[in-house]
């Protein structure tokens, strides 16, 4: 099975724009289940669409399975009907003037597969995707659903080895979107074939993904495993795109920053203590006691939101130095709280929690600050597992 | 993984190999290319040959500007522009064309206007019935209104039977028969469905809640007429008003067979009498001044349309229609409407389809009733001894008119739908924006004005093109050439729906190009082929201009043969042959409004 092979492509779609893609390179491997994450417009259709040799290359190199399908500089290209890679549509594209049967069955006609065969494939992927006695519809008389679901029987009929799936289940229900994700599981392991699926669902990307590219503005901000995303988070913009509720931010110089850091046992390092270097807090990495012999931080519960089974807390940090600062902060837990709303309460932040950018967004590591031992009865930190490997 | 570690740009080449790459295996560039290279021909290569004939001293003429035979020359824009004779060859025509132009304009306008506002804003009685009635004189030629016409109230003057009013024993002045006031009547009544159709369309769209806005406010009836609905619907009046302009500038068949009997010339006729006298570079002029003027008509309505895009309110889909109640005003308002379906359709309509089975015009006795100009035989005329659907010529003429427009317009809705699909795809904007601006570019040239520049080119041998003048082919050419706007028009948005996912996931299945045409493109886009066919099918079997300048009598259409009927004073069977085409134009027309709902309105505003 072949792994994909994106090196340094760019796709300017008009000059006088800023670049759909700017040199992105990556590697999926085969068999991997690759998740291209990132908000709307920052260019994964794209992406998939250069794969597929739908758009064509401003620069870079596309190859699959070792060999080159598009590369500008060698001015190669293959056109997608060559490529043999199975491409969902966002918008599904069904060909309005052909019966589900028959949509599914063209590609297969293409190939010449006999009709016996042919017949039987069909029924196989009517079966699978639960389209059954829709068979003769046309396209206009599917719900949006099962219009997807045919756009996802076409194109797996032909059993494709590189399989582009392009927010293929963001129309369904959460019913069918679990079966889907499960059989699209199931596809993956059976089949072992490479996948690369778009959504912009990130919850999605972590539980069905082995590895998840995150993009924004048409750059790649970091690929890594789902818990290398989370737990790792490259940049600013990763940390505060995945997690829900997103991340809290706040200046390293603020006074509650500085507080969580040095209970934590840990200290800036010196190149990153400037005004716009950040802290992210992960809500659910947060801890609230009432007891101020914890050296927590002083913080007033601001609101209490239940949203089933989790609470969203909200809490407000007044600063205790000079200016008059204050910060807004969001707390997650799965127990019932015990506090009220306006009550005081004294907050901590586990070590795997903290992240710190730098003033350009960079992550950096926190060091390790040895006279303060807090941390001890803590988990042990986690965080930045690579890169302050070198200070222990 | 090849790491490249030069950051550096790919160089200008290496682009320009790798899409000539891509280039390669999608036929997109090639058909555009070739799409470019036969409108060029078809299209530019004509209208630039006779600018440049304008110029040039033709054979024959060498004596009288003394020059040699294909030599510069402003001797023919001398003649026309500021001879002796221009006053009466072009001034006086030029006045005459301007004069019936803006006239059966206003007048268009303004009754067309009225009745697309009561047909789709008022409670109107049988306003459904109507809607379709007064559409009805589009779809037939607007000469047929001439002859209804003459059939009715031509009288003594130039011999050959009188008309129905006459006979019936009162006498008509000149002015009533012939030359300007039929010929604004008539064009008048040509162009009313014309507003209806636009206008009625911009009035549809325009969201009632907005009129409602108004009155909520206080506004009185007058004001929200002036202050609302005015201001929106001006784009739709002004576009409706210059395409009437610029069409009436180049009528050639009302003026030609209502204006030559009292001698009144516009300059469509001008230039057919020019071509007639073998007078080649006079009559380039008059077909530039015809050209000229058409052309800044439309630029001018490109320049409005733009404009008015910058308040484009219109197209709310929830539009609500709510339709004024007429109170009092129901009954003089349906019986306008009437009037007008009486004027517009059944009086000419009825007119001449009586006047084929009777013998002496307006005559109503029973014995002079006859079905012989229809079916009679051996009949003591000096021609046509036949009735028409018993005489060969019909049949010939007919033949010949389906199979050559037919066969011309199934080109014209091919090309115009890969025209659409190459303005939409092709990669080089060039290719789109010159393909989109040459098939449009006839529209902007009259009928006739295009005939000459045809007949200019063509007539002569060009390299390895033998001189086509009195072939099908040059009729064939000229046709597929003059009905491109309506053919890739009709391409053009039918593609635009589509969107190219379609075609890409088939791309991705495995399809190449011509499996990708033959399995999605054609198929999905079947009635829109139809109509690009059909379009141009109707608009080119009513044509007159064409025809008549590029036909001979061996070549002859229905359109030459009815014209001929008519010199010869065979009113009755030309008149029979006029109704045989009106009804292939009304079937043509029934049809492309099975195939498209909105068929007309949406074919003649995209
Ligand atoms: N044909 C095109 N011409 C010009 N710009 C385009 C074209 N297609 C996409 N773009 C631009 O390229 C950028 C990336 O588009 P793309 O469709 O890849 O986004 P996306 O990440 O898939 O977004 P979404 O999640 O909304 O589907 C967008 O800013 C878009 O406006
Ligand atoms: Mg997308």
């Amino acid at each position: 099975m072949p792994n994909i092979t994106l090196n340094n492509i760019s796709k300017r779609y008009t000059p006088d724009h800023p670049p759909a893609v700017d040199q992105v390179s990556m590697e999926i491997e085969d068999g991997a289940f690759m998740c291209v994450l990132g908000p709307s417009g920052c260019g994964k259709s794209t992406i998939l669409r250069m794969i597929a040799g739908l758009e064509n290359l401003t620069d870079g190199e596309i190859a699959v399975a070792g060999k080159s399908l598009d590369h500008v500089r060698k001015g190669i290209f293959v056109p997608p009907e060559k490529r043999h890679i199975g491409l969902v549509f966002q918008s599904y594209a069904l060909w309005p003037h052909m019966t589900v049967a028959r949509n599914i069955e063209f590609g297969l006609k293409l190939q010449k597969m006999p009709a016996q065969e042919r017949k039987q494939r069909v029924a196989d992927m009517i079966a699978m995707l639960k389209i059954e006695g829709l068979e003769d519809r046309y396209p206009a008389q599917l719900s949006g659903g099962q219009q997807q679901r045919v756009a996802l029987a076409r194109t797996l009929a032909m059993n494709p080895g590189v399989l582009l799936l392009d927010e293929p289940l963001s129309n369904l229900d959460a019913a069918l979107r679990l079966s889907m994700r499960a059989e699209l599981t199931r596809l993956h392991k059976e089949f072992g074939t490479t996948i690369v699926f778009v959504t912009h669902d990130q919850w999605e990307a972590m539980t069905l993904a082995t590895k998840i590219a995150v993009m924004n503005k048409g750059t790649l901000q970091q690929i890594g495993t789902p818990d290398d995303i989370y737990e790792r988070p490259a940049n600013r913009f990763v940390a505060e795109f995945i997690g829900n509720p997103p991340i809290n931010m706040l200046p390293v110089t603020s006074s509650v920053a500085q507080h969580l850091i040095n209970i934590s046992g840990f200290s800036i390092p010196s190149e990153a203590s400037t005004d716009q270097a950040m802290l992210g807090l992960r809500p659910e990495g947060l801890q609230l006691s009432t007891d101020a012999s914890g050296k927590g931080f002083p913080v007033v519960i601001s609101d209490i939101m239940p949203t089933g089974g989790a609470w969203i807390i909200e809490l407000q940090a007044n600063a205790v130095t000079s200016e008059n600062e204050s910060f807004s902060l969001v707390y997650t837990t799965q127990t019932p709280p015990l506090w009220r709303k306006g009550e005081h309460v004294f907050l901590r932040a586990a070590p795997h929690a903290m992240h710190l950018f730098s003033k350009d967004g960079e992550r950096q590591s926190l060091s390790i600050n040895s006279k303060t031992a807090a941390f001890a009865e803590m988990k042990t930190p986690n965080l930045c597992k690579s890169k302050t490997e070198d200070i222990l | 993984m090849s790491v490249m570690t030069d950051t550096a740009c790919s160089t200008a080449w290496q682009r320009w190999r790798y899409k000539l790459e891509i280039a390669k295996r999608a036929p997109t560039i090639f058909i555009g290319l070739a799409l470019l290279f036969i409108f060029g021909w078809l299209i530019v290569a004509p209208i630039v040959n006779m600018m440049m004939e304008m110029f040039t001293v033709q054979t024959g003429d060498e004596m009288r500007v003394g020059a040699e035979a294909g030599q510069f020359t402003s001797y023919y824009l001398e003649r026309v522009f500021s001879s002796r004779m221009s006053s009466i060859i072009f001034w006086k025509p030029l006045w005459n064309t301007l004069m019936v132009a803006v006239i059966s304009m206003v007048l268009s306008m303004i009754i067309g206007s009225i009745l697309a506002w009561l047909l789709v804003r008022t409670d109107l009685m049988g306003r459904k019935w109507l809607s379709t009635a007064l559409i009805i004189p589009f779809m037939l030629p607007a000469w047929t209104f001439a002859l209804a016409w003459t059939t009715l109230f031509k009288n003594a003057t130039i011999g050959g039977q009188p008309g129905w009013v006459e006979n019936m024993g009162y006498q008509l002045p000149d002015w009533v028969s012939y030359g300007v006031f039929p010929t604004i009547v008539i064009m008048t009544l040509n162009y009313i469905p014309f507003v209806i159709l636009l206008v009625g369309n911009a009035l549809r769209r325009l969201d009632s809640q907005l009129e409602e806005a108004g009155k909520m406010l206080g506004a009185s009836r007058p004001k929200i007429a002036l202050s609302i609905v005015f201001p929106l619907m001006r784009p739709a009046l002004m576009s409706s008003a210059l395409l009437i302009f610029a069409d009436a500038i180049g009528e050639f068949s009302v003026p030609y067979v209502l204006g030559l009997p009292v001698h009144f010339e516009t300059l469509a006729t001008s230039l057919y009498r020019a071509i007639g006298t073998q007078q080649t570079g006079v009559a380039a002029v008059f077909a530039a001044v015809i050209l000229v003027f058409g052309i800044a008509t439309l630029a001018l309505d490109a320049w409005m349309m733009r404009e008015a895009r910058r308040f484009a309110i219109i197209g709310s889909k929830g539009a609500m229609e709510r339709r004024q109640s007429l109170g009092i005003l129901q009954w003089p308002a349906t019986i306008l409407a009437l009037v007008m379906v009486f004027i517009g359709v059944v009086a000419p309509l009825g007119a001449l389809a009586l006047s084929t089975v009777m013998h002496i015009p307006g005559r109503f006795e029973f014995s002079n009733f006859t079905l012989d100009y229809w079916i009679g035989t051996n009949l003591d005329t000096i021609a046509m001894q036949n009735g028409i659907l018993f005489s060969s010529e019909f049949w010939a003429a007919a033949w010949s008119s389906i199979s050559i427009v037919g066969s011309a317009s199934i080109c014209a809705g091919i090309l115009g739908l890969l025209t659409g699909y190459i303005v939409l795809r092709s990669p080089l904007r060039v290719v789109s924006v010159t393909l989109r601006q040459v098939t449009f570019f006839p529209y902007l040239v009259p009928g006739i004005a295009f005939a000459v520049a045809f007949l200019t080119l063509f007539a002569v041998p060009h390299g390895p093109i033998p001189a086509l003048y009195g072939t099908p082919i040059i009729l064939f050419l000229a046709l597929i050439a003059d009905q491109m706007p309506f053919a890739s028009r009709a391409g053009i948005s039918a593609m635009t729906q589509l969107g190219s996912d379609v075609e890409d996931s088939a791309r991705v299945s495995g399809a190449g190009w011509c499996r990708r045409m033959y399995s999605i493109i054609i198929p999905i886009q079947r009635n829109a082929l139809v109509t690009a066919v059909l379009m141009p099918f109707i608009s080119g079997i009513k044509g007159v201009s064409l025809f008549i300048i590029l036909a001979v009598p061996a070549t002859d259409v229905l359109t030459t043969f009815s014209i001929r009927l008519i010199d010869f004073n065979y009113t009755q069977a030309a008149n029979a042959v006029v109704l045989m085409i009106a009804l292939i134009a009304l079937l043509g027309t029934i049809v492309i409004n099975r195939l498209t709902r909105t068929g007309l309105a949406q074919g003649l505003e995209s």
